[in-house]
């Protein structure tokens, strides 16, 4: 856990300075925001594999080098969502507040303390709740991964799993989820919740007479535990921190920027050019490998499975949003609980898929489950989101005009929660692909599960023949084909969408 | 220039300038004038008025003399030096508050005090004060989003004063306003500016509604639209106060400056 | 005053602001309609407002008439701080402000939880309502200096005096 959390600091440190460079001059926008999209959809678990292997090399063969590796992945979990998020929190900061803070003479750690980082905070904070989440399935999934014929093993909970779900040890395994679980809900209760409730000050929207709570800052502040946590050491450690980190980040850009720059801009090709030419070595040194011919194929089999993997998620969540919804006393414990769900690394599950599949259910069936413990909650959240946001006005009309059942579902329901549950779509695309990586070829007491499909020939060639060329050609065509069907499917559908379906407050 | 036919005190000395605007002009990218070339002067214990239709240019002369926006051409000079950077002898009050949503009252109106140096205690001592001059005590740690519009401007009125300039610049203060609160804090401003606690010697008010300007100012500049160039000047100084908006000869200077807009 | 009548939501600036238009008109006596137009209210707004001074006593509402009380327009008429120490001893006068003021004053501490008088509110209204009573007390008594809130610890506390 340690790895997380040094992992998190790490993104969090980097990404303000990124964010805000990308804010601040157009420059350094138009190179950081491409490449920021960019890796963002890319699936991540599938370059660890590679990223062990390098580092490794970088230092020679020791175990520091796959912690190395771990921590790097998790950071490639974490950057770009925190990165963004400060982009496009700074650069909604209205005129007026930038003119007042000129005008009293803030300026540097003082500009920092007092507009900067206050206005990044909501937007960090939530971020890093989801980067978190993320980071435990990395973490997990990156633990259990190995690189070529010998198994590297990484101490941790994850191995832990990992191994008990092997050996076929089901109490082990229950242990090990009780564990995860306990952890989950103490970070909830003992960190984020302060920290959402003391974060709340700095959401810039109006809304006039009343304090907004964010509902699982609701449902936590309730508990004496929580209360007393945020008052008494939360907040005024948050405060200081943010004055620290003033004075920190001042310093730095007055000393540091210029380098730095000039390092990024440097050492960024040179990484490029050398990783083209390794490639470029891999596939021309001998004959291509066999397995090649089969990738599209491969391919497609897995698209498959995520699409149908998203096609579900949002079958099932409209229903089921609009039934948490309409149980008002329900709807902020529920969104609360299905966050805290959503934190549950979809790698926990194997167990229970497992035990599914000695019960006869097939694979194929076991994998796509296996990827919607992951994408689902990423839909189901969304969406409950959006129909909480669902005027009542609008739901008594349409029960006045006798709208209800189905009929409501398609004509009020299902266009106001529309834009969200795209945007929940997406997200789970992109997690569907990283879950498939990992689920797509088990191993679970002394048996071989797989499928026919691009993640386990990732994994077959991650694991059992070590073979680079196959590694890298799944990747690519991986990410070349979550590329394509972004900019060609899900973003000119998230704009239509977004214009026609935006809801007028 | 065209004034109020009453008595206007004779003999006045040549009052001190605290801000003078020469020559200033403003482009917008390369070619296009947005305002001037303009000359006005802010003369100690003077109210003044900027009023005009939208595009004026009036808000950007607000900022210029604040220093927040450098002019593209011409020179400002704060007590008789040009001035370079931020305005320091000046405060700002803002159209929609400016408040950081982030900080209690007490923060924001200490806000500008950091930055000049005064230890954490003076600090909140002299919020302390100007909070409970514009009538706010009691809500030393309300957030902004807990307070009525009016209660917001009060803050950014009491930081504004906090740092005790000797120009307050005012950006259509009360246009965000109700008509009851506006009048309450319209009437407070002038009440503060009178008042020994407060060291403000002028003020300089940007409005687009004549009859604000005729009830509040000594002097009023008129300024025209594309580009920005001030139109005419009008001075308000034999006009008893207090300004009731009922009294005749408040209605006709007002009437008088509608027909100069025309 | 009658223990659960809710608190009209009127902000304590436009309650002021009522006070202060109803002294400069002659007699300190106005059409109630007159309220409306010319000053560029909604009557939804302008409601709660009336109410509220209703309640605190400052005003009196008969015939479509809306006029000050002997201690509307002492108030009104009246300068800080001697205009807040009044609105304070009306403001007492409220039930729900008044029972956060005992209840604060008891306390060992001088802190009272907010939770509870939400769970008590929640007996007789919404839940969303009864955040806009304890939203609504909390602004006046803020004028009043009566109590005042920490967010963080979401308790009422006795101002220092």
């Amino acid at each position: 856990m340690t790895r997380l959390g040094v992992t998190l600091a790490i993104s969090v440190l980097l990404a303000i300075p990124t964010g805000y460079l990308a804010a601040r001059s157009p420059f350094a926008r138009r190179l950081i925001l491409p490449t920021l999209d960019i890796f963002q959809s890319v699936p991540i678990v599938g370059f660890f594999p590679v990223a062990v292997w390098g580092f490794v090399r970088l230092f020679g063969g020791s175990a520091f080098g796959v912690e190395l590796a771990a921590v790097f992945l998790i950071f490639t979990s974490m950057f770009w969502n925190l990165a963004f998020g400060v982009y496009e929190s700074l650069i909604t900061v209205p005129e007026e507040l930038r003119m007042a803070a000129d005008q009293f003479g803030l300026r540097g750690s003082l500009r920092w303390s007092h507009l900067i980082l206050p206005a990044v905070v909501p937007s960090l904070l939530y971020n890093s709740l989801v980067s978190w989440a993320n980071g435990w399935f990395f973490l997990i999934a990156s633990e259990i991964i190995a690189v070529g014929p010998a198994r590297y093993t990484l101490p941790g909970l994850g191995s832990y799993l990992a191994q008990a779900v092997t050996a076929g040890r089901n109490d082990l395994t229950m242990l090990a989820l009780a564990v995860l679980l306990a952890t989950t809900v103490g970070m909830h209760l003992l960190l984020w919740g302060p920290l959402s409730i003391w974060a709340e000050r700095f959401h810039l929207e109006e809304t006039g007479d009343r304090p907004r709570r964010p509902r699982i800052a609701r449902i936590l502040g309730r508990s004496r535990l929580v209360r007393s946590a945020t008052a008494g050491v939360v907040t005024p450690a948050a405060q200081q921190a943010l004055r620290v980190s003033g004075r920190v980040l001042d310093f730095l850009g007055r000393h540091a920027a210029g380098s730095a720059a000039v390092l990024f801009g440097l050492v960024v090709p040179l990484l490029l050019g050398y990783g083209g030419l390794r490639l470029y070595a891999l596939f021309t040194s001998r004959p291509l490998a066999p397995e090649l011919k089969g990738i599209p194929v491969d391919l497609l089999f897995s698209f498959l499975r995520v699409a149908m993997g998203v096609l579900v998620s949002a079958a099932v969540s409209i229903p089921l949003a609009n039934w948490i919804v309409r149980r008002v006393r329900w709807r902020s414990a529920a969104l609360a609980i299905i966050q805290i769900l959503a934190s549950i690394p979809a790698t926990a599950f194997f167990p229970v898929v497992v035990i599914l599949l000695t019960w006869g259910l097939g694979m194929n069936a076991g994998a796509v489950l296996l990827a919607l413990t992951t994408m689902f909650w990423y839909v189901l959240f969304n969406v409950v989101g959006a129909a909480a946001a669902i005027p009542k006005e609008a739901q008594e009309a349409a029960f006045a005009f006798g709208l209800r059942g189905p009929r409501y579902l398609r004509r009020v329901f299902l266009p106001a929660v529309l834009p969200s549950l795209v945007t929940g779509c997406i997200t789970a695309w992109g997690a569907g692909w990283n879950a498939l990586i990992l689920c797509e070829y088990l191993e679970a007491g002394r048996q071989v599960h797989q499928v026919r499909g691009i993640g386990a020939t990732l994994d077959r060639a991650t694991y059992l023949s070590g073979d680079m060329q196959v590694v890298a050609a799944s990747l690519a065509s991986m990410v070349l084909l979550i590329i394509l069907v972004n900019r060609l499917f899900w973003d000119p559908l998230y704009q239509r969408v977004a214009e026609r379906y935006k809801m007028e407050a | 220039m065209t004034t109020v036919p009453a008595a206007i005190p004779a003999a006045a000395d040549v009052p001190n300038v605290l801000v003078r605007l020469e020559g200033v002009e403003q482009f917008y990218g390369e070619k296009i004038r947005i305002l001037g070339p303009l000359d006005l002067e802010v003369r100690e214990g003077e109210f003044l008025s900027l009023v005009g239709p939208s595009g004026c240019g009036k808000s950007t002369i607000l900022r210029i003399v604040t220093g927040v926006l450098r002019p593209s051409a011409g020179t400002v000079r704060v007590g008789g030096r040009p001035l370079k950077g931020v305005n320091t002898r000046a405060a700002m009050v803002f159209q929609s508050f400016a408040l950081f949503p982030w900080l209690t009252v007490i923060d924001n109106v200490a806000l500008g005090l950091e930055a000049r140096g005064l230890s954490l205690r003076e600090r909140l001592k002299r919020a302390d004060k100007y909070i409970g001059l514009v009538g706010l005590s009691g809500y030393e740690r309300a957030f902004p989003r807990e307070l009525s519009r009016g209660m917001k401007q009060l803050v950014g009125l009491a930081r504004a004063l906090a740092v005790e300039p000797e120009l307050l610049c005012m950006d259509e203060p009360f246009s965000a306003l109700d008509v009851l609160t506006a009048r309450t804090i319209r009437d407070l401003v002038l009440d503060l500016w009178a008042s020994p606690e407060v060291m403000t010697k002028s003020i300089l008010l940007v409005t687009h509604s004549i009859e604000e300007a005729v009830a509040m100012s000594d002097r009023v500049v008129v300024l025209k639209a594309n580009p920005g160039r001030i139109a005419d000047e009008v001075d308000l100084r034999g006009l008893p106060r207090p300004r009731r908006p009922d009294l005749p000869q408040v209605r006709e200077t007002v009437d008088r400056m509608y027909a100069l807009l025309a | 005053m009658d223990a659960m009548q809710p608190l009209p939501h009127a902000p304590i600036g436009m309650i002021l602001g009522l006070l202060e238009h109803l002294k400069d008109v002659p007699g300190g006596r106005e059409d109630l309609y007159k309220l409306g137009g010319p000053l560029g209210y909604e009557l939804d707004d302008l409601l709660p407002v009336t109410e509220a001074a209703k309640r605190l006593g400052l005003v009196r509402i008969a015939a479509g008439d809306i006029e000050l009380t002997p201690e509307g327009k002492v108030l009104a008429a009246a300068e800080e701080p001697e205009r807040k120490e009044r609105m304070s001893r009306y403001l007492r006068k409220l039930s729900l402000i008044a029972d956060i003021r005992r209840a604060v004053e008891r306390s060992r501490s001088g802190r009272a939880p907010r939770d509870r008088f939400l769970e008590r509110l929640r007996e007789s209204f919404s839940e969303a309502e009864a955040e806009r009573q304890l939203s609504t007390a909390l602004d006046w008594a803020r004028y009043g200096e009566v109590f005042d809130f920490d967010p963080d610890a979401e308790e009422f506390f006795l101002p220092p005096s």
